[in-house]
């Protein structure tokens, strides 16, 4: 017997001889509405038109249409600037196929588009905006992706050091975790390079949307797995 | 309407309470034990201590009828207290066979077995075989993906439902030959045989279902959510995942852990926010009625601002001028863990009680 004091009982596989042990693909929760590889250029083209559509009302001054429109069009599933998701492996089923074939800048030009529209809209029409919103059709849904654009743009890298600007002993001096974990940054940095936040504007839309749709709101965004 | 009545019986959590049909008699758990409580006047006075478990207690029921109590834990057990006629308590095991934490215990409304949700992925229905003078149990495992947090019994005593962390609620058949009779057909199907799946929901948003119950009836299924909302569900026979009717009424506040039907248009709902929420609606909507104990409707610790001198006392002593805000202004002072039917007013319930993480057991009069 191994020596009862070094084991470390957290990290005893209790399931190794469990013959009814179930696997992880049954574990896999079906049913989120993700895009389908089939459906994806129809999606990429949908959300291409979405842009010149957001510019249009934009352009007209529409504003609500224009923040109602790029919620209802709002791009779920997994692309490459999340790698921290698929960093745990534990991805689910429709989304691996959603990360291969979704454009990965797709969903940060959505983000880019909501962002924009959102610093257009002055501090003073936001609660009417909010409101219009919010009793609209669907407004409870569409609030609460809002809140995960106010989220998602609070969550914007800021500059990092680039892999390019140390110096090679520095370089090697850290883990390979580490080194990784800096490529990682790097690559998600890319991607959301030219992404303009604004976080007192977003900081204000926080409120205001806490304001309308309460706590409950930014638990939902919590435990949504629908990630913009 | 009368006032709550408030009872603050330690501090510490209790995760679920139990009244016996009188109502004299009141088990809570209390980390790795079950207190006995007997009401002594307006107060509450510990009787005895059940003790047997190695890990925090779970959940807690007592019998209407038999006034047998389970308990379940941590510990992967559940046991048995059956009340003896010297007034002690004869402790069974109940064979659960799972290799994860108990999470949920309830008698089917006929007594006869108990459903035991586990972190096993799966439902333990329990009954008791004479022959060897033990409690043996059946699995209910398939498609259960995660934990099961809660369990609630139908009427019939043979359809189950069950909230899980997978963010489903699901209803089973738990029909076991030799312990059941053939149930009448419902409108969750007739002739299911055991485990059958009669019925699978869950919300676009997802979240973790803490709580399930079935209407008086038995014809209606409510669910709350860890996405802050209720979900009503009539079902459809022979159709279990396309209901005739799904409302789903979102709350603005902090998620609910706990419900409870209190009639067939109207149920209670409680947790995170602290205040048990009474909602009101049939098939074609349900919406928010009131807040039973509504932390709005109350001055609370604002009272004493009024004056001068207090506030000016504040200021010297603390150097500020802000009220104790470490107080909430609703009766229980954390969260809400479970609520239970307390008193009966013809075929609804016109008092429930609520547990709290706080050490309170708050018995509350609900508005006619």
């Amino acid at each position: 017997m191994a020596n009862v004091e070094l084991t470390n009982w957290r990290e005893i596989d209790i399931d190794k001889f469990d013959p009814e042990r179930q696997y992880p693909e049954e574990l896999i929760t079906p049913g989120n509405p993700l895009p389908q590889a089939a459906q994806l250029q129809a999606i990429q083209q949908h959300i291409e038109g979405t842009h010149r559509q957001l510019q249009q009302n934009l352009s007209r001054g529409q504003k609500v249409e224009a923040l109602r429109f790029a919620l209802e069009t709002a791009p779920y599933g997994i692309d490459k600037s999340q790698p921290e998701v698929q960093e745990t492996g534990y991805v689910y089923e429709d989304e691996v196929k959603a990360k291969k074939a979704l454009e990965p800048s797709m969903k940060i030009k959505h983000l880019q588009a909501v962002l924009e529209i959102l610093s257009s809209i002055r501090s003073t029409e936001m609660n009417d905006t909010l409101q219009q919103l919010y009793e609209g059709d669907n407004g409870v849904e569409l609030v609460d992706t809002l809140l995960k654009y106010i989220y998602r743009g609070m969550g914007v890298r800021a500059p990092i050091k680039r892999r390019t600007e140390y110096a090679h002993k520095e370089w090697y001096k850290l883990s390979s975790e580490e080194q990784q974990a800096i490529e990682r940054a790097e690559a998600v940095r890319d991607l959301e390079e030219g992404v303009v936040v604004n976080h007192s504007v977003l900081l204000s839309w926080h409120e205001k949307v806490v304001g309308v749709a309460g706590e409950g709101a930014i638990v939902r965004v919590m435990s949504d797995r629908r990630t913009v | 309407m009368s006032k709550p009545e408030v009872n603050l019986l330690f501090h510490q959590p209790i995760v679920d309470h139990s009244f016996s049909a009188d109502r004299n008699t009141l088990a809570v758990t209390r980390d790795n034990t079950v207190e006995l409580y007997q009401r002594n006047g307006s107060k509450f006075a510990p009787v005895t201590t059940f003790e047997g478990h190695d890990k925090t207690v779970t959940s807690v029921d007592i019998a209407p009828n038999s006034g047998k109590i389970v308990t379940c834990s941590q510990d992967r057990n559940a046991y048995v207290w059956e009340p003896q006629p010297d007034g002690t308590y004869k402790r069974t095991l109940v064979l659960l066979r799972i290799n994860r934490a108990a999470t949920f215990v309830r008698w089917s409304p006929d007594e006869k077995k108990l459903a035991v949700g586990s972190g096993a992925r799966a439902i333990a229905i329990c009954y008791f075989e004479d022959e060897n003078d033990w409690w043996v149990s059946r699995h209910i495992k398939k498609p259960i993906r995660s934990t099961v947090l809660s369990v609630a019994w139908h009427p019939n005593s043979v359809v189950l439902a069950a909230g899980s962390t997978d963010s489903y609620a699901r209803v089973f058949s738990s029909f076991i030959k030799g312990v059941d009779a053939r149930p009448a057909p419902t409108v969750w199907g007739e002739r299911i045989p055991f485990a059958t799946e009669c019925g699978i929901f869950t919300n676009n948003a997802g979240g973790w279902v803490h709580a399930v119950g079935f209407s008086p009836s038995g014809d209606a299924l409510a669910y709350a959510a860890h996405d802050s909302s209720i979900t009503v569900v009539y079902p459809q026979p022979g159709a279990p995942e396309t209901p005739r009717a799904k409302i789903t009424i979102v709350s603005t506040g902090l998620p609910f852990t706990t419900l409870l039907w209190t009639r067939e248009d109207e149920l209670v709902a409680a947790g995170h926010d602290c205040t048990p929420v009474v909602f009101r609606g049939n098939e074609a909507g349900w919406s928010t009625a009131y807040s039973v104990d509504d932390p709005k409707s109350k001055a609370g610790a604002g009272e004493e601002e009024t004056s001068a001198l207090h506030m000016f006392k504040r200021l010297d002593i603390r150097g500020n001028t802000d009220k104790d805000d470490s107080l909430l202004k609703t009766i229980h002072q954390n969260s809400i863990t479970q609520i239970r039917p307390y008193d009966y007013a013809g075929d609804r319930v016109s008092k429930i009680s609520s547990s709290g993480i706080d050490g309170r057991v708050v018995i509350f009069p609900l508005h006619a």
